[in-house]
């Protein structure tokens, strides 16, 4: 079985690692390209062509430095043609607006960063659904 | 019943002469109290305005007398103020209107005018009699007080989830130790994560702490309180074999050991953002009102669009995961150069990076 392949738009070091560790952990194998603030997911969008092989899945946090989460689901939306995978925002806001203001941005799904592993595998296992 | 003429004009003179009493009366208290005070006649057009009314506007009693007063309403409320006061006239009404007047400094300040129909015994209307009360420090304190109570509002929840963000890190890796999972990897980062929290909390309490102490008039050395935030941050220039230049700066007035926050937060953003080997450069320009104090950055600058954010609690500009960004330290710098009656900006630098620029009082005597 080939590796599915997930973006993962996430500044912070510590959570990028968690998340390999969870898939890995959970035996599923993914190749990850990793960007590490919005300014770099927003670039990605725009150097997108026909041609470009594209990911199974993308995962994005909110609060990151020169663009945050918010506004990548944005520019998603102007673009003329989205691409067909779906972007799923992880984030370590509970507060219901954040997860309604990114479900209205057109996230496929908007789940809350775990506090422990069990959490992580539940993260993974939601997030399953959708490669 | 009837009455015989010349008992009607006994009356009249003795009740024209307690009216003349009851106005003498009036004005009497009028002067000595703090509203301005007016009184208009039937034809809407004003014929008395009491001392304080003058002192206030600055203008002549000739000035104010007729219509003459209302050059003084701000243009923006005068339409809205003279359709209240015709519309209330016609219905003899008493009204209550607030609006922008031009004080004597050319300032405009708010006040509440409340004009109540005046009528003789025979119920003939005579015009109205009114006061105003200057409610701009009213004004001015609500607004402050909403402003204070949607910074905290935005505080409490930015800082709620700022915290949350190390803790989760510190939850996991704890539970990757317990489970044995990398276990002296995991457990060096949680440290790591508990170091970065604790500078959160120490950053957070610092901004509460700024408004407590009183701004004296005074003078004090910008380049010593340099010096005390250079020492503080010696450690981190050494390890990032950073260069410092700095011009002479001037003595000026203020807090030193708030300056030397200001200081200590600008050059310490600019050697976390200035790549490898940074040069800040600190130089200060004397202007006209304010001295203004430059912290020039190595860095790859910061577009015009995002200048403005990176004030605000909370938001890094970038390399979000610096362990020394608290994201508070900017927010810091403004909210204590705004208690200096100054302000904080962003330009581009010289050579190269972003310019910090903040103004600030100089130095005055006493």
């Amino acid at each position: 079985m080939t590796a599915h392949r997930i973006i993962l738009v996430e500044d912070n070091p510590n959570d990028r690692e968690f998340m390999r560790f969870a898939f890995t952990d959970a035996g599923i194998d993914i190749e990850w390209t990793e960007l590490e603030h919005g300014q770099a997911a927003i670039d990605w969008f725009d150097r997108l062509r026909p041609d470009t092989s594209l990911p199974d899945l993308m995962l994005l946090d909110i609060n990151m430095p020169l663009r945050d989460g918010f506004e990548v689901l944005a520019h998603r939306l102007t673009l003329e043609d989205p691409p067909p995978f779906p972007v799923v925002v992880l984030t370590t806001s509970h507060a219901p607006w954040d997860h309604e203001r990114a479900m209205e941005l057109g996230a496929d799904g908007v789940l809350t960063k775990p506090y422990d592993l069990d959490g992580l595998r539940e993260v993974v296992s939601q997030l399953r659904a959708h490669l | 019943m009837t009455f015989d003429s010349p008992r009607i004009t006994i009356d009249t003179g003795a009740r024209r002469a307690i009216e003349r009493e009851a106005e003498a009366h009036f004005v009497a208290v009028a002067e000595s109290l703090p509203a301005l005070m007016w009184m208009s006649g039937p034809d809407q057009r004003v014929t008395w305005f009491n001392r304080r009314w003058l002192e206030f506007t600055g203008r002549s009693l000739a000035q104010e007398l007729g219509h003459g007063w209302t050059d003084g309403i701000h243009p923006d409320d005068r339409e809205r103020c003279l359709e209240i006061c015709a519309e209330h006239t016609a219905r003899r009404e008493t009204f209550s209107i607030e609006f922008r007047l031009r004080h004597q400094s050319g300032r405009y300040r708010w006040i509440i005018d409340k004009g109540a129909p005046r009528f003789d015994a025979d119920g003939t209307f005579l015009g109205y009699t009114g006061g105003c009360v200057d409610i701009q420090d009213r004004i001015e304190a609500t607004e402050l007080l909403r402003r204070h109570a949607e910074d905290l509002e935005r505080y409490a929840y930015a800082a709620a989830h700022d915290l949350q963000e190390p803790l989760r890190g510190i939850s996991l890796h704890l539970d990757l130790v317990q489970r044995g999972i990398q276990a002296d990897d995991h457990l060096q980062r949680a440290r790591d994560a508990v170091d970065a929290m604790r500078d959160r909390i120490h950053a957070m309490m610092e901004l509460t702490a700024i408004d407590r102490e009183p701004v004296p008039q005074g003078s004090i050395s910008a380049d010593e309180a340099l010096d005390q935030a250079l020492a503080l941050l010696e450690e981190r220039i050494r390890q990032s074999d950073a260069v410092i230049v700095r011009g002479k700066l001037p003595k000026v007035g203020g807090l030193s050991n708030q300056l030397s926050l200001v200081f200590e937060n600008l050059v310490g953003n600019a050697l976390m953002h200035g790549g490898d080997r940074p040069r800040v450069t600190i130089t200060a320009e004397s202007r006209a009102d304010r001295v203004v104090f430059s912290i020039n950055d190595s860095g790859p600058g910061i577009p015009p669009e995002r200048r403005e954010r990176v004030f605000k609690l909370f938001v890094r500009s970038r390399d979000q995961e610096h362990p020394l960004s608290t994201g508070l330290g900017l927010a810091l710098v403004r909210k204590v150069v705004e208690r200096h009656d100054g302000l904080a900006w962003i330009e581009d630098g010289v050579d190269c990076g972003a310019c910090f620029r903040f103004s600030w009082p100089h130095a005055t005597r006493g």
